[in-house]
């Protein structure tokens, strides 16, 4: 009994020695920081996860500007839709948007750099009010922390008078820098950018001197001032819209029988008044 | 020497043509809801001979843009023909034993061939070596090495959820399409002298070869598509026991397990999907698994009464891994005879690496006690220290058995023995998953499979969507079990029974966040999931003469693996779909079917819209169990004379499956269930429209009702929520019990005569079938398989490549 009780004793003392196991949990695959220039870049990259991918779509379909030909869209073109149709086009708008954004304005406040923080807001304030548009109310100030697993939804108008808030806030900040980057490009200021932005979020709201005075101080002279992502043949540098309808999921998006392209064929006066409807359609809803 | 077929697949409907509406169309979403094929004229079919065209690499004829389909030809037969074939098994091994005075020698060499039953590129074929060798170097100590090496070189068909599998082009392939001429050459017109050799051509609006496929055709898949493998693994374990004394023994263990192995994925160009411009995909992965076990042993005598059997041990385990992985993409030359790294721009040629190291180390002890011959008591502990955990862990087990009977021949029991036993292990956290890590990124939604990588416009970084937790404790299991074993009439006949009831806590789980937390996702000890389950086996020997024996055994399991725990999320996907998938749910069975399902009426009655079509939920639900009610087995021995003859009845009763191919097919319109004609008996309502089928009208599908009266199951109801891209899973769970032939077998043991002529020491023929035969009420495929194989999640069919039945035949000889 005495050499078992030994013996025991060894190999359980051998244990006891931490550096046999000890760093090896820490990640050799990935970092965990990143500089603030790459998160920003990704800010900017995620504006084309909502104008260009799932969250375009979607409001497309329901706004008639495409009709849902094929598979799961043909059922959304029914209005048929679940909770989680939604999923991927929140988590564009929160995970992959506004929280990369916070965490780019934090290291922009950190490090002094108010132009880096003047873009963050720009973007932050994109990101709050196209959500706001589609989804009335949403997440506003408790977002991007694990402490609120069921953030409050803040109404829809104190949303986008927050975000335009944020963009003003934007402007002054980055003002006379150039919006042009790796992402997009614009011959815009990134206050012209903002004011442009500004301009939209108002008509929403119904605003209209606002929504006029912002684009006044826009300024947009030529369509070079427009913020335009380019997009190459490279193997995932293509549209989104050409990835989805002839890459990935062909048929599924056309424009036949949609809104859009009766208003587009039709001289008849019905038409006019549908003009007319659909010009109020597009401007409360995207 | 084994053949194999494919034991269940899913049936076609050749009534109707492609297209939509009732009318032909090439180039409608590849859909079979055209025309009725038996009204068409039978005349040739009217083609475009102004344009391009497409000369087939296979038969050389010339395909045209068919501008009338006046053909009643179907190809069901000759397109499931092409792809599927009986597969050939070839098992040969030679092993020679030799031992010396202070040695002994083992040396085998097995080869396996294998022929998959999907045509083309579907083999496996493995080589095995192994050395074995003792030698007793004093009379006190013995050393021994075994060592093997193994090369493993295969090649598969894609599956599953892929516009690259198998299954998704064949079984979508519309009736009235030949796939014969999948590749050839495409000309744009008759003045294209040149045209474009290796072109795909396909059913789905790409007839004529022009552009990559949509689908892949399935000769294209099998063919063309190449996914060769080769895995080498070398084992080496050395071990020395060294007798101290007579009743007390050290040894040591060491073990390497090293591999390597090669994956490559060769889509050439126009394959569907990414690959217009074709794609090269090359992993090279490796791993080093080592362990020693350093242990002592020994007996001793308590007392008189009771004897100690013991062990104590250390063991470290060290496992690193590494992969390496290159992608190709839009290839330069694209001469499909070399599959080359690097050929493609700068911007297409990506590569990456994954590394990890994991270690474990941990003590153990084992003590059993014999007590007056007739009780034994085992208590065993190990103390572990892990990689992932700052503290060290503690795991003890127990286990007693009493012999209550052991005795003569007198009374119907004859042999008792109670067992019972208590043990917990722990599983701790997967490395890296601590921290929350900044990785390069995309835009676009990805499980479209569109996206936008970042690296084409100057580099772009995230935080994760999966937040790290430094918090994780280990996972726990604990299980006690209870049973006992009993034999009956003179050991004739033997029963045994265990009940056992295991309990994992702080499980370790992926859950889902919101994502306005910043994370989609995060790791944390959250579940508690119980698994209680009764296991009965029984053996009768109901003759056993010299000449004649006949043996019957069986067994009986069932369990209940209930998720008892799980706070603050709907579920966790295991396997499978966000639409329809395996989940853990709290309240629900472990790996429960979850999905879109039927809004109910306070009664359970299935709520309806005003026109009697049933309406869906808002949240997903649990729409189905996979796990049995029970599983049971029953099988034979029979020996007579020479002769052996044995066979083994297996069923599984009660899971449930989702059939997601079916659903899809529904969509399609190729499912015979949508090739039915009915008579509407009413005027029956039309799903999403204001109009009706009138009474006495036929039309093509089926007359349902939900509870609200009879609705028309036509196109437009199988295209949105009849159909497998609709909301409504739960209409394609089905009960999927089986009962199998699991296994049946007759040898014949060679004379003495024969054996003598030959110069053998003994040898064996026989001949065996596995799955010969399967009853299930589930439609399309083998319950068994799996859209993710043998995986925590299950119960899922979607184009999944099928299981096999098997006949095998076999030689052994002895010399």
């Amino acid at each position: 009994m005495k050499k078992i009780t030994l013996f025991m004793a060894t190999a359980f003392l051998l244990l006891s020695c931490e550096s046999a196991v000890e760093g090896l949990n820490d990640n050799p695959n990935a970092y965990t920081d990143a500089p603030i220039s790459l998160i920003l870049n990704h800010s900017l990259l995620n504006l084309a996860s909502i104008a260009e991918a799932e969250p375009a779509r979607i409001t497309g379909i329901f706004t008639d500007q495409f009709t849902g030909v094929d598979r799961q869209y043909r059922t959304l073109n029914g209005y048929s839709t679940l909770s989680t149709t939604y999923e991927s086009f929140w988590e564009d708008v929160y995970q992959r948007g506004i929280s990369q954004i916070q965490i780019a304005k934090a290291k922009a406040i950190e490090g002094g750099n108010s132009v880096a923080e003047g873009q963050a807001l720009i973007l932050e304030g994109y990101h709050f009010s196209e959500a706001a548009i589609v989804f009335g109310d949403i997440p506003f100030s408790e977002v991007n922390n694990p402490e609120f697993p069921s953030p409050n939804y803040e109404g829809q108008r104190s949303v986008i008078l927050g975000a335009i808030a944020m963009i003003t806030d934007g402007v002054a900040k980055a003002g006379s820098s150039s919006a042009n980057n790796n992402v997009l490009e614009t011959s815009s200021t990134w206050a012209q950018i903002g004011n442009a932005l500004k301009a939209r979020y108002y008509l929403a709201l119904g605003d209209m001197a606002n929504a006029n005075s912002s684009a006044v101080a826009a300024n947009f002279t030529s369509a070079d001032n427009d913020w335009n992502i380019t997009h190459s043949t490279a193997n995932y540098g293509e549209n989104l819209f050409w990835q989805f309808e002839v890459e990935q999921r062909a048929d599924y998006l056309k424009i036949e029988n949609s809104y859009m392209a009766q208003l587009l064929n039709s001289t008849d006066d019905h038409t006019k008044e549908t003009r007319r409807q659909m010009k109020r359609h597009v401007t409360t809803t995207m | 020497m084994s053949f194999d077929e494919v034991n269940r697949e899913h049936a076609k409907q050749g009534v109707f043509g492609q297209g939509r509406g009732g009318v032909w169309n090439s180039n409608a979403s590849g859909l079979s809801w055209g025309d009725k094929i038996a009204d068409r004229s039978g005349a040739a079919n009217g083609v475009d001979q102004t344009g391009a065209y497409f000369v087939g690499g296979i038969t050389g004829d010339t395909y045209y843009p068919i501008t009338a389909k006046n053909s009643r030809e179907v190809y069901n037969d000759a397109n499931r023909e092409m792809v599927f074939r009986s597969g050939l098994t070839q098992n040969y091994g030679l092993s020679v034993n030799y031992s010396g005075e202070n040695s002994d020698t083992f040396i085998s060499y097995s080869r396996l061939d294998q022929k998959g039953v999907i045509n083309g590129l579907s083999d496996y074929v493995r080589n095995t070596f192994r050395v074995n060798t003792t030698n007793n170097l004093t009379d006190r100590i013995t050393t021994r090495i075994n060592t093997s090496f193994i090369d493993i070189k295969s090649n598969r068909i894609q599956t599953g959820s892929n516009l690259n599998g198998l299954y998704l082009g064949y079984l979508r392939t519309a009736p009235d399409f030949s796939n014969e001429d999948y590749i050839g050459t495409y000309y744009s017109g008759p003045d294209d002298a040149v045209g474009v050799p290796n072109s795909h051509r396909s059913y789905r609006a790409r007839q004529i070869g022009q552009g990559s496929g949509i689908y892949n055709n399935p000769g294209w898949t099998i063919n063309e598509i190449n996914n060769p493998n080769e895995v080498m693994r070398f084992t080496v374990s050395p071990k020395i026991e060294i007798a101290l004394q007579d009743n007390l023994k050290f040894t040591a263990r060491y073990g390497l397990d090293f591999y390597t192995d090669r994956r490559e994925n060769y889509y050439p160009v126009k394959s569907a999907g990414d690959w217009n411009g074709g794609g090269f995909y090359k992993n090279d992965y490796s791993e080093r698994i080592q362990n020693l076990n350093l242990f002592f042993n020994g007996q001793n005598s308590i007392t008189s009464d009771i004897d100690l059997t013991w062990v104590v041990g250390y063991v470290v385990e060290d496992n690193e891994y590494y992969r390496f992985s290159s992608s190709t993409n839009n290839f330069l030359n694209p001469d499909p005879s070399k599959q080359l790294v690097g050929n493609a721009v700068n911007g297409d040629i990506l590569a990456s690496e994954y590394k990890s190291r994991d270690k474990k180390t941990s003590g153990y002890y084992s003590l059993s006690f014999g007590v007056f011959d007739n009780l034994l008591i085992d208590l065993t502990g190990r103390l572990e220290r892990n990689t992932t955990l700052s503290d060290l862990n503690f795991y003890p087990s127990a286990s007693a058995g009493y012999v209550i009977k052991e005795a003569s021949n007198t009374g119907v029991l004859s042999f008792l023995k109670l067992r019972a036993s208590y043990g917990q292990v722990g599983i701790a956290p997967s490395l890296y998953i601590n921290e929350s890590n900044f990785i390069t990124s995309t835009a676009g939604s990805e499980g479209w499979g569109d996206y936008i990588d970042g690296a084409n416009y100057g580099g772009t970084v995230r935080r994760s969507a999966t937040q790290g937790n430094p918090d994780l404790k280990v996972e726990r299991v604990t299980e006690t079990e209870f049973g006992f074993d009993a034999r009956f009439f003179d050991n004739k006949l033997t029963f045994g029974a265990t009940y056992y009831n295991r309990l994992t806590t702080d499980g370790i789980l992926q859950l889902e966040t919101p994502p306005s937390t910043g994370f989609t996702e995060r790791y944390a000890n959250a579940a508690e999931i119980s698994n209680k389950g009764i296991e009965l086996d029984f053996s009768y020997n109901l003759i056993s003469d010299t000449d004649l024996s006949v043996n019957l055994f069986g067994n009986f399991t069932a369990y209940k693996n209930i998720v008892e725990s799980l706070p603050d999320v709907s579920r966790v996907l295991l396997n499978g779909f966000t639409s329809t998938g395996s989940v853990v749910k709290e309240g629900e069975s472990f790996a429960a079917i979850f999905g879109g399902a039927y809004e109910r009426n306070a009664d359970g009655s299935i709520a309806t819209d005003s026109s009697g079509f049933p309406l869906i939920d808002d949240e997903q639900q649990v729409i189905g169990d996979p796990n049995p009610d029970y599983r049971a087995g029953l099988g034979a021995n029979i020996d007579y004379k020479n002769f052996n003859l044995s066979f083994l009845f297996e069923t599984s009763q009660g899971n449930d499956m989702w059939g997601g191919t079916q659903g899809v097919l529904y969509y399609f319109g190729i499912h015979p269930d949508t090739a039915n004609e009915s008579v509407a008996p009413v005027d029956l309502p039309i799903y999403n429209s204001s109009s009706v089928i009138p009474a006495g009208t036929t039309f093509r599908g089926n007359i349902g009702d939900f509870g609200g009266g009879q609705v028309a199951l036509q196109e437009n109801w199988y295209r949105t929520n009849g159909g497998g891209f609709g909301d409504l899973d739960e209409q394609f769970v089905k009960d999927a019990s089986w009962i199998k032939l699991r296994e049946i077998s007759l040898n014949y043991t060679l004379p003495e005569s024969i054996l003598g002529a030959i110069r053998a020491k003994s040898g064996q023929v026989g001949v065996a079938g596995r799955n010969l035969f399967l009853i299930t009420d589930f439609a399309g495929v083998d319950p068994e398989v799996n859209l993710s194989g043998a995986s925590k999640g299950r119960g899922l069919d979607y184009f999944t490549n099928p299981g096999t039945k098997s006949v095998l035949l076999n030689v052994k000889l002895n010399f």
